[in-house]
């Protein structure tokens, strides 16, 4: 092949390569959007993920319970002015906060009963599957046990049976 | 990229002013597709153009330890060292030196490139857990994602869907898919899904909702050659991770070769059961194994913890039946073997086995023809019960299962992994075809 086509070809490539690592976004590389929120159909989900879908939940209702308003987390980035934004913020958040802190207070104790009732019904779950698996594992037991007397029958039989003739 | 496909094609047959068409057509492609899109063009003139061989990258979050899923991976790109120029990508130190002491595979041709992960290097974990990353984390594995735009073929080989693919062609190798589709799934993005069985596979189509492209079984390479099989003792063998989660049932086992001594003592006589397996230093699973053998002395139980290979392969070489009973009572198909390697290394070695009716293992073991697949204790004491009592079964049966474990040998493994790729190259080499 020519060597002024490799020469081309290898500027052209030396230069968009150092575009590329230029480049530190991938849907920018991708030249798509390439992040999506996939919906989860649990219907086919196992025992195990299900299990493990409840465990999550319960920590987030655990971590949202109280929808009263944390005033610390109230913050502004700017440098000179941002204290006194801030004290404001603040002072209005408690007059306001009388307000809506009664209907709020109600909607708390709903989410902590909501939280608690998940929490139980997992209890109650784990302690059902430890009976299951109790039960489980004495069934095959008992299919062990019934193999083994049915062979020790089936023994008798042929015994029996040569011994007649 | 059909217009570009024609340029090239020109550019090869040395047609005038094809080169500044070419030129013109990158700058083109640049702008409408993005650089990463342009980049992957001159990739693929380069490959046409006969300037250099293809390069291929392998990627796994876990080359660093020793497993089967690495083992397959390696295996791949041994196969394909003459043909593709090949980097090995991974996030934790390694070395050639490790790949022939673990796998006995020399990649020495193979380029190693490490890219550490910040997110988990700060975290000083051994274990790169993808499961750890959560939305708001941003996603770590984007460093991979990067880098994959450098090679004509990306091999993403580590059980992990967060790499996107920027490749002209990419390949995911599925061992199982383990997770969900949900934060930073990109398995659809890949232009290839390579599984490792059918029941992998199915598994792929129910949980991801894709069908997966290519099947290639594992490698096994346990056989010891007819010259070197001994006469067989009155050994069963078991080889499986001795598991925390008690997952591949060693418990079950010893519980059933219990219960046949106990009850069948003129018949088990000089029979010994023989339990092989990896395992973490500290592990209470085991611990209970080891409290119950010693519970039940003269009864001939041995455990062999990380023994060494050689020492492996001759239990291989002189038990007569091998036990497998991971998927029992399984409360999710992870827990269920997704192949079943070591049931194929006994079989290399005519052993007889027996192992969990589900996942990977039926399509390794034939009921009745070269092993028996069973559903319960009661199952496998009654098989065995059979096995230990019919002799002319058992050499008939480790006759056809050695017969059936050479579908799964390196050099069948080797051929497909060649076929596959010799397909993919061939249509990429020729221009004409789309990237």
């Amino acid at each position: 092949m020519e060597d002024n086509i490799k020469k081309e070809i290898m500027k052209i490539k030396s230069e968009l390569f150092e575009k590329k690592e230029g480049i530190r976004d991938i849907e920018t590389l991708a030249n798509k959007e390439i992040d999506r929120d996939l919906a989860t159909d649990f219907t086919d989900f196992s025992e195990r993920e299900l299990e493990s879908l409840l465990e999550e939940n319960i920590s987030f209702l655990n971590e949202y319970v109280d929808p009263l308003p944390d005033l610390t987390s109230i913050t502004s980035h700017r440098k000179i002015i941002g204290k006194p934004i801030v004290w404001i913020k603040r002072a209005l958040f408690k007059i306001a906060g009388a307000y809506f802190t009664h209907i709020l207070e109600k909607q708390k104790i709903f989410n902590q009963k909501c939280a608690d009732s998940y929490r139980i019904l997992r209890l109650h779950q784990k302690k059902h599957r430890e009976k299951i698996t109790r039960v489980e594992e004495r069934i095959a037991e008992c299919e062990v046990r019934l193999g083994i007397v049915s062979k020790k029958i089936e023994e008798l039989e042929k015994k029996t049976g040569a011994d007649s003739r | 990229m059909q217009n570009f496909l024609r340029i090239l094609a020109s550019l090869k047959d040395g047609s005038p002013n094809a080169l500044a068409e070419f030129s013109d057509e990158i700058k083109k492609i640049s702008i409408s597709k993005g650089i990463q899109a342009a980049y992957n063009c001159l990739m693929h003139a380069e490959v046409v153009l006969n300037m250099r061989k293809p390069r291929l990258a392998i990627y796994d979050h876990a080359f660093h330890f020793i497993g089967g899923a690495q083992k397959y991976g390696l295996s791949l790109i041994h196969a394909l060292q003459k043909n593709f120029d090949i980097h090995i990508i991974a996030n934790k130190d390694i070395h050639h030196q490790d790949f022939l002491r673990w796998y006995d595979l020399d990649l020495s041709d193979c380029e190693i490139k490490i890219i550490r992960l910040p997110f988990f290097e700060e975290k000083n974990v051994v274990h790169l857990d993808p499961a750890q990353v959560s939305k708001s984390d941003g996603n770590p594995f984007h460093a991979i994602s990067r880098e994959s735009g450098n090679y004509d073929i990306f091999i993403n080989n580590s059980m992990n869907e967060m790499v996107y693919p920027l490749a002209n062609i990419s390949i995911l190798i599925c061992h199982f898919p383990e997770r969900r589709p949900k934060t930073y799934f990109y398995a659809d993005q890949y232009t290839h899904i390579v599984y490792n069985s059918r029941f992998t596979a199915g598994w792929i189509e129910k949980k991801w909702n894709l069908t997966p492209h290519k099947h290639i079984y594992p490698p096994v390479d346990m056989e010891s050659g007819k010259d070197k099989l001994q006469k067989k003792s009155k050994t069963i063998l078991s080889v499986a991770r001795f598991e925390p989660e008690g997952t591949k049932r060693q418990r079950e086992m010893i519980e059933v070769f219990l219960t046949l001594k106990q009850e069948y003592p003129k018949i088990m006589k000089d029979w010994k059961f023989v339990l092989v397996g990896g395992s973490p230093s500290k592990n209470t699973y085991l611990s209970g194994l080891e409290n119950m053998i010693d519970q039940n002395p003269g009864h001939n139980v041995q455990l062999k913890i990380n023994i060494p290979v050689e020492q492996l392969k001759s239990l291989y070489r002189e038990s007569t039946l091998f036990w497998h009973l991971c998927g029992l009572t399984h409360r999710d198909p992870s827990e269920i073997e997704h192949f079943g390697m070591t049931p194929v290394e006994a079989m290399q070695n005519e052993v007889v086995p027996i192992v969990y009716d589900g996942g990977g293992l039926r399509e390794i073991v034939d009921h009745g023809e070269n092993g028996f697949r069973v559903r319960s204790k009661a199952e496998l004491l009654d098989f065995t019960l059979r096995l230990l009592q019919e002799e002319t079964l058992v050499r008939a049966l480790a006759r056809n299962a050695h017969k059936k474990s050479l579908d799964f040998s390196r050099i069948k493994f080797e051929e497909r992994v060649r076929t596959f790729f010799d397909g993919l190259i061939s249509h990429y080499e020729s221009p004409g075809t789309s990237s």
